[in-house]
This record gives C-alpha cells, structure tokens and sequence, in this order.
C-alpha cells in the first residue's frame, strides 16, 4: 500500500466535495452519463477509484459494479451514495499497483479522473491490464497535460502546488495507455486537449 | 463546444472578473515605474496569482475546473502583464483587463472546438 498517496487522499476527503462536487461536476455531467452508459449489466465492471461517489448518479442503474480507492476516509464519504444507488457496488480500499483480483477476471475497467493521481501511471495501468480478459475493456475519463502553450505551461506551474495535495494537472495519460500494452481505440477530447475520455482494448 | 448558457456566461464572467482584478491590483501594487521587462515578469506573476487564488476558491466552485482554471490563468497572466508595462490610468486597465479576459475565453472556445475533431488515437 503506498500510504504517502493514501494520507495525501485521506487528507482530501474531507473538502473533496465543496471543491469539486458542485461547479466541476455539473459542467462534466452531462459527459459522465454518455461515458458510464457504456457499462454493460452482461460485464465484470471494475471503477477504479471511486473518490465520494460524486460519478454515482450517472451510472446506468441495476448493475453490479465492484470498485476500490486508495482512501478509506474518500470511501467513509461514498457510502451513503452507495447505499442510494439502483444496483449493487462492492467497494474496497486497495492500492491500484496491489490489487488482490484474480487475472483476466474484469470484462470492462472504468476510471474517472483517476490517472491524475496514480503514482506510476504506466504500472498502474499495465495493473489494470492484469485484471481485465483478453479483449477487455478500457474506458477513461481523464484530465492530462496539454499540448497547446500557454495552457501547457499553466498545466505544469499548477502541478508544482496541487501534486502536493492532490493530482497532478500534466499527466500525458494517452501515451501512459499506449506504453501500458493497451490496443487505443478513441480518444474524444472534451475541452481542449485537457479533458478527455479514452476507450482502449485488451489485446485479445 | 461548450452551449450552454449558464457555463458559458460563467466563463465569460469569470474571465471578466479575472481580467479586471488583475489589472487593477497590478497598476495598484506596481504601476509601470519598473520598466516594460520587470513590469511584465511582476506583472505576470502577479496576475497569475490572483487567477489562482479567484479560480481554485470561487469561480470554479460555481462554474467547472479545467474549463474556468486555464483560461483564467492566462487572462490573469496577460491582463497582469498590460498595466505593468504601458501606462495608464486605473479606469483604463480593468477595461483592458475585462477585454483581454473575453478574447482569451473567445480565443478557448474556437480552440477546444478544434481539439474535438481530433482523435489522439490515430496519430
């Protein structure tokens, strides 16, 4: 367990809502619903890092999800809207670079501004390659770096402060995918090259 | 591209009051005594600061992160930079600084239009 990024989250738990729950959920809602409509009732469905619970409401209702996150105090705050969801969701704390799932058990991997965070972002990934089926799916709703200056360079200046309490804003996340081992199958950016959602496959 | 009223005036609001804030705390606090390169190095500091400072607790609490962060950083980057380097009176650089806060979220927008019709996968 990497207990530096577990503390940092813990940390986070407790303003993690005022910060994000309102204006930044609001604007990605709309997003959120179109990309989690692609979890099928028929899949082994893992979340990765399910932070509050803020993306439960724009989950397809009836499903039986399994998820985990590195904070316990981030998983303490999701569980009312656990408890409210339509379906069924098994949370865990576990560490991405550690999980305790079998391989090839998962048929499709869902993460949703998770990669800004995940210490090893290229280990982590290859970990969650470990857990999927061959053919498996890889569905990512992400902020990354940029490659358009003046945002690039903002995107670097914000990381210097927010890594140390929170994600990190210069993540080249698409690349991360492609170095993990994964087939990239589309990428749709949703505000300039920043925010994204990233579907890729398992090679079969 | 972002259509709907309430984020797109947020953004145009927000990008405003950036601007405006910028330019009135930087002719405040450093006039353009300091020549037109540390004005501009200062300046741009400085209105980089009060971006951030506005963005992370206020505006995108109301209306996004990313979408309200990065253009406002660069609003608060170059209506920092203006009152630095030229001169003029305080009336006349909160409106530069309102102005350059609606071309950067113009600037934004045909900008992420753009993005969306590329698909990093193929590349």
């Amino acid at each position: 367990m990497d207990f530096h990024t577990q503390k940092k989250w813990d940390r986070a738990a407790g303003t993690f809502d005022i910060m994000a729950g309102k204006g930044p959920e609001n604007r990605w809602r709309d997003a959120k619903r179109r990309f989690f409509s692609a979890m099928r009732p028929d899949s082994k469905i893992l979340l990765l890092a399910m932070g509050t619970g803020l993306d439960i409401t724009c989950f397809p209702t009836g499903l039986t999800i399994q998820s985990i996150d590195i904070s316990s105090g981030m998983l303490a705050k999701a569980q009312p809207r656990i408890a409210a969801y339509d379906g069924t969701i098994e949370a865990k704390v576990m560490d991405v670079h550690n999980m305790d799932f079998e391989d090839n058990h998962f048929d499709q991997v869902f993460t949703s501004c998770t990669f800004c965070s995940v210490p090893n972002p290229v280990e982590g990934l290859k970990s969650l390659k470990r857990v999927l089926k061959p053919g498996g799916e890889l569905h990512m709703f992400e902020h990354t770096g940029s490659t358009l200056y003046p945002f690039s360079m903002m995107l670097h200046l914000m990381t210097l402060l927010t890594s140390k309490i929170g994600p990190d804003m210069d993540r080249k996340t698409t690349d991360n995918v492609r170095k993990a081992g994964f087939e990239l199958e589309r990428v749709n950016n949703l505000f300039l090259d920043v925010v994204k959602t990233i579907h890729a496959r398992k090679p079969a | 591209m972002e259509n709907r009223a309430f984020f797109v005036f947020g953004d145009l609001i927000s990008n405003a009051i950036v601007g405006a804030a910028a330019a009135w705390l930087t002719h405040t606090l450093i006039g353009h005594s300091l020549g037109m390169f540390f004005g501009m190095v200062l300046g741009m500091a400085l209105g980089m600061v009060i971006s951030m400072v506005l963005t992370t607790f206020v505006l995108s609490v109301v209306w996004g992160a990313m979408e309200v962060m990065l253009p406002c950083m660069v609003t608060g980057m170059l209506a920092g930079m203006v009152p630095a380097m030229w001169h003029s009176d305080a009336a006349l650089a909160v409106e530069r600084g309102i102005w350059i806060g609606l071309v950067v979220t113009l600037a934004t927008y045909l900008a992420s239009a753009w993005f969306s019709q590329q698909d990093e996968a193929s590349q």
